[in-house]
């Protein structure tokens, strides 16, 4: 009799098992594999990638361009959130500028920027344009929605700045800003790799996905791919772990 | 200094709770207002605390420290927490010390203090809600129902502290019955007329 602490271990595990095996199935049947390769030729693509420098090179160049659009993201959602929230002049400014950008194509974007700024910076402004609307968007809901009973006592007790600030807004604000941290570190590295894939920016992972479909290396594109998975994952399941951390340090 | 009310008019809507409404509230002493729901009591209380500015009259202005019907507790702060941290910008050792023992003087155990409100039951919340009010020092204590939620035991124990409080100041507060006021010094203030 199995544990049944062990049930999702299990259930992941014979998940991950059929959609490989299906992989497998449907790359044996198509016979393409320059372009759809079997799971084992891809495994034996990563494994070579992993054994040079260079994969590491462009995996490091990749995960700071990410990091630093997702943090230049970050801040100005933040500022644009309480600028907005506190004037509403600059609301009028901000608000719509925010709604384009959330709703212009990645591509339009990457396209126009590759032109002014050259191709390197541009996954890095790409990565703070898909964040920066989302992080302003849920942060600005959370300003607004204000605990009126709560305000009441802190007028009572005369509960001000600092102490307001922590015990009021503070956890109202993690509750949002925690969970659309973690999907915007994902949009960030999906939009990012498309920038470097479509600015053929030097040193990426994104310009090895394009390398890789121009010389029809389907086996290397499908190991690029999954390393930019994992690498999301990863980041997901980090800024989940620091979400609980801070919630834990703020006691939420 | 006494609380003054005069010609006070409230109205929601075309419903008018207030006219011409007029009270002395002496400087120190319990006043119960009664009167059936929607007769006002708690919208008095709010008008007295501040915290309700849409009337015509006027009222003389006082610090007020209010313990709400619905407790209003920080979900962060602990249940003494919501009490030391709310009332003093640094607690000094001897101010949570007094709430410790006002907590455990309503029956909270050591480990009761350093629960969080989702893990209070109702009655917990308004204990400690009615703690946060009495050790505040505030001029005037209004208390919104306090006994609502209390056995016949923590109705006596709030009772004592009622009548010792209301020697030091004004304390205003709401009850749908008397019947435990019976022994305590008190004013009623009928909102009926």
């Amino acid at each position: 009799m199995v544990n049944k602490r062990y049930y999702p271990y299990i259930l992941g595990v014979l998940s991950l098992a059929f959609w490989l095996s299906l992989w497998e199935i449907l790359a044996r049947t198509l016979d393409l594999n320059f372009i759809f390769p079997t799971v084992s030729e891809t495994a034996h693509a990563l494994l070579s990638l992993l054994s040079l420098p260079v994969f590491y090179k462009n995996v490091c160049f990749s995960l700071l361009r990410v990091l630093l659009g997702f943090v230049i993201g970050f801040a100005f959602g933040c500022l644009f959130a309480f600028l907005s929230h506190g004037n509403t002049v600059c609301r009028a400014i901000i608000s719509p500028m925010m709604s384009v950008i959330k709703a212009t194509p990645v591509a339009s974007f990457i396209m126009v920027l590759w032109c002014f700024i050259g191709s390197s910076p541009v996954p890095i402004v790409i990565g703070a344009l898909m964040v920066a609307p989302l992080i302003y968007h849920n942060l600005y809901d959370a300003l607004n929605k204000k605990d009126r009973e709560l305000e009441e006592v802190c007028l009572i007790y005369e509960v001000k700045g600092y102490r307001k600030f922590r015990y009021l807004y503070l956890p109202e604000l993690l509750s949002f800003l925690i969970p659309s941290t973690v999907s915007g570190i994902g949009l960030c590295w999906k939009a990012s790799i498309a920038a470097e894939i479509i600015a053929y920016t030097k040193n990426s992972i994104g310009k090895e996905i394009y390398l890789s479909k121009a010389y029809f290396e389907g086996a290397d594109l499908f190991a690029y791919t999954i390393t930019v998975i994992i690498l999301s994952l990863v980041f997901e399941k980090l800024m989940g772990k620091l979400g609980e951390w801070v919630k834990k340090k703020c006691r939420l | 200094m006494p609380l003054i009310i005069k010609n006070l008019t409230k109205s929601f809507g075309d419903k008018k709770v207030f006219e011409n409404f007029s009270y002395t509230f002496s400087e120190k002493g319990l006043f119960v207002l009664v009167g059936n729901s929607g007769r006002g009591k708690t919208t008095l209380l709010r008008i007295i605390a501040g915290l309700d500015k849409d009337f015509s009259g006027e009222i003389t202005k006082q610090k007020a420290a209010y313990a709400f019907q619905e407790y209003r507790l920080f979900p962060s702060l602990n249940a003494l927490e919501n009490i030391t941290r709310i009332l003093w910008e640094k607690p000094k050792k001897s101010e949570i010390e007094n709430a410790k023992k006002l907590l455990e003087s309503f029956n909270f155990t050591q480990a009761d203090t350093l629960l969080f409100p989702n893990e209070l039951s109702g009655g917990m919340k308004q204990r400690v809600a009615l703690c946060r009010a009495f050790l505040s020092n505030q001029g005037v204590l209004l208390l919104d129902e306090p006994f609502k939620e209390l056995d016949a035991d923590l109705r006596a124990k709030l009772c004592d502290l009622i009548e010792k409080e209301s020697k030091k100041r004004l304390i205003i507060m709401t009850a749908h019955s008397l019947d435990m006021l019976s022994n305590l010094d008190h004013t009623i203030v009928s909102l009926e007329n």
